[in-house]
């Protein structure tokens, strides 16, 4: 029989009572030390369940408690008094080393599949069901903003506008299904803009900067490849959703900062972005091949627009950019022309 | 007559690969259960801190049991669904109820502080929250109106309002708690963490200016991605500073009957714990929550010492005082949301 050491706290003040506490073959629980010696039938008395290896304690009928650093008499306590079978089971498991690193890996694994694979599973799938008048408003809105900030009337000849219009009416009719109309703005350098209800958006900047027409329509081709895979809704449902999911998972937020949930949200974002040009650009290849536009155009556009613009800052940081490296895009674009 | 205090530091005695262990488990099991477990597994992390946190050697205990938990996060998730749900049907409901919940704010959140503090005990003694409802919404209604018409400027008020309104209503035991630290500080960490913000927004402007002039393919390339990075890193310097000035504003000369807490949160070590956790957790995909957890308890355990003076002792508030002290919250459930692993 082992006498084990515990601070007794009785529930009415908050002095403590260093007292002697051990068990007879009755199953009776013996307190000494508390004046009159104590006796509990086990059955009376509970024990707080073990979270990690902190003190543990005993709680005894009348509401006061004891609480020891010494398993011992814990252990023994739930030898008979039998450890419920959930508490069993939650300890068999955290005390399981592998189980717990399997666990924990396979953890790290799904999260990453789900934001590789399953978000923009996901995000397909939403878009589609979207009723159309969705991204036809937001097309309209968005137009309206950059008409009223960025954009400004185009001032290229009708003659030339009317000779683009025409090209692009030749891509445009690859995709009957697809809402597309061409607009001419002026403003932001050479670039073309793909809104969500189907505008392709054309600088005149583009037009001026272009050798040859091939490269505007490479261009165009990009864009509508943009449209054709929604990827304006569906990036807006990729990062919201890697957000909610960031945030969730990262929790409390007195421990990690409001950084922890944005940086691997923006990781995410980028990663959508690329992999959304990357299909642009493949879409722009196919689309001019089947129209009969030389493809090394784009490739070409892409080069010279690199040569001209200011280093990005952002480049650095590969994997927070929004396109694939130049270099790897042309690249890529020079391979697949090649191919077909 | 004994005047003299005897210091009692704060200790976090818990471990990461403990903690490791007991997040996996929980984290799993959550989602195997689509979110039930988790009521589950916050107690069991509330225990597990709490009975890690040692002060003149006993520490706290948390008892709040599982099923009052699930169910006030049952609720608030109802809620919730139902404004999601109602947002896409029809504007002038989601309108209502969204203002019958910001109205009911005030009620939640003495719930919920009830809720922890009656469940939280030292030396078998609990806690207790004596604020009441009304006047909490006299609190909020006031600190809410002020900010409006100061059109944000008043902010500091707010937090400093609501942190006494708080505080001052706590007891352990019969023993209050006692708060009279002054508003103007509240003022001033707010300033001197603006001080350190605004630089980044200007800084920010003529970054996205150069950005749109120079980028020659805007919409073909370009990353403003990188941009939001560097602003949310270079946000956890003010971020760290105010925090560090806010926690010292709360917890030195908060005073517990006859006993006093002092506090020395300093800006520079919470930043270089923001930073290290932040990419612990970013480069291990999550894995090192728990260590960046037990980093963050054990570093503000250690900034907090108690000054006892004679016996940290106090009775058990009297029955008819704790019907008062609203026991009944006890019950109710705990309406924090959040995963909670």
């Amino acid at each position: 029989m082992m006498e084990f050491a515990a601070n007794h706290y009785d529930g009415v003040t908050s002095r403590a009572r260093e007292v002697s506490v051990w068990i007879d073959d009755q199953d009776v629980l013996h307190l000494s030390g508390v004046g009159a010696p104590l006796g509990y039938s086990l059955s009376d008395v509970q024990i707080a369940p073990r979270v990690g290896s902190s003190f543990r304690a005993l709680l005894l009928p009348g509401g006061a408690r004891c609480e020891t650093y010494d398993r011992r008499i814990i252990d023994e306590i739930e030898r008979r008094q039998g450890v419920s079978r959930a508490t069993a089971f939650l300890r068999r498991l955290e005390r399981n080393v592998p189980l717990v690193c399997v666990v924990g890996l396979a953890l790290a694994l799904s999260l990453v599949a789900v934001v590789l694979a399953g978000i923009p599973a996901l995000a397909e799938r939403a878009v589609r069901s979207l009723p159309a008048s969705v991204p036809q408003q937001l097309g309209k809105s968005a137009l309206n903003v950059l008409d009223h900030t960025e954009l400004r009337p185009s001032e290229l000849p009708i003659s030339r506008r009317f000779e683009i219009q025409r090209r692009f009416d030749g891509l445009a009719r690859r995709y009957p299904a697809l809402p597309l109309t061409l607009e001419f703005r002026r403003g932001t350098g050479p670039n073309a803009l793909a809104l969500p209800d189907g505008t392709v958006i054309v600088t005149d900047e583009l037009v001026e900067f272009a050798r040859d027409d091939g490269e505007i329509l490479a261009a165009i081709a990009h864009e509508i490849g943009h449209v054709h895979h929604a990827h304006g809704l569906r990036l807006a449902f990729e990062s919201s959703t890697a957000l909610v999911l960031a945030s969730t998972y990262v929790g409390d937020v007195t421990a990690v900062t409001a950084l922890s949930g944005v940086l691997p949200t923006a990781l995410a974002h980028a990663r959508y972005s690329r992999e959304h040009e990357q299909e642009a650009d493949d879409f722009a290849v196919a689309l001019l091949v089947a129209s009969g536009v030389e493809p090394q155009h784009f490739a070409n556009l892409l080069r010279r627009l690199g040569r001209r613009s200011l280093p990005d800052p952002g480049a650095q940081f590969a994997y927070l950019a929004s396109h694939p490296p130049l270099p790897e895009r042309i690249a890529r674009l020079e391979a697949t022309s090649s191919a077909r | 007559m004994q005047h003299d205090y005897r210091p009692a530091a704060f200790r976090f005695t818990g471990n990461a690969s403990e903690y490791f262990r007991i997040w996996v488990i929980h984290t799993a099991l959550t989602l195997l259960t689509l979110g039930v477990f988790s009521a589950w597994a916050k107690v069991r992390t509330k225990q597990y801190f709490y009975r890690n946190t040692v002060v003149d050697g006993s520490s706290f205990d948390y008892v709040g049991k599982p099923a009052a938990v699930l169910r006030g996060r049952v609720l608030a998730g109802a809620v919730l669904g139902a404004l999601f749900l109602l947002s896409h049907y029809s504007l002038g409901t989601y309108a209502g109820v969204l203002v019958l919940t910001l109205l009911a704010t005030p009620w939640v959140l003495v719930a919920s502080i009830g809720f922890n503090a009656q469940n939280t005990l030292y030396r078998n003694i609990r806690f207790h929250f004596t604020g009441r409802t009304k006047e909490a919404y006299l609190v909020c209604a006031k600190a809410a109106l002020l900010h409006v018409l100061s059109c944000g400027l008043a902010y500091p008020y707010l937090v400093f309002s609501l942190t006494r309104y708080a505080v001052r209503r706590y007891r352990w035991g019969e023993l209050p708690f006692a708060w009279n630290t002054g508003c103007a500080r509240y003022f001033g960490a707010h300033v001197l963490a603006s001080c350190f913000a605004v630089p980044l927004y200007l800084v920010l402007f003529a970054l996205a200016a150069r950005a749109h002039e120079g980028a020659g393919a805007g919409g073909l390339s370009g990353s403003p991605v990188a941009l939001l990075v560097l602003f949310y890193a270079y946000l956890l310097i003010p971020a760290a500073i105010l925090r560090a000035r806010l926690k010292n504003l709360l917890y030195d000369g908060l005073a517990v009957g006859e006993h006093v807490v002092s506090a020395n949160f300093r800006a520079w070590e919470l930043l270089k714990l923001y930073l290290t956790n932040t990419l612990l957790v970013v480069l291990s995909v999550g894995l090192l929550i728990p260590w960046a957890r037990v980093r963050a308890a054990t570093y503000e355990a250690s900034c907090l010492t108690l000054h006892v003076r004679g016996e940290l002792v106090a009775k058990v508030a009297p029955p008819t005082d704790r019907r008062a002290l609203g026991e009944g919250f006890a019950d109710l459930g705990d309406f924090e949301l959040g995963v909670g692993t």
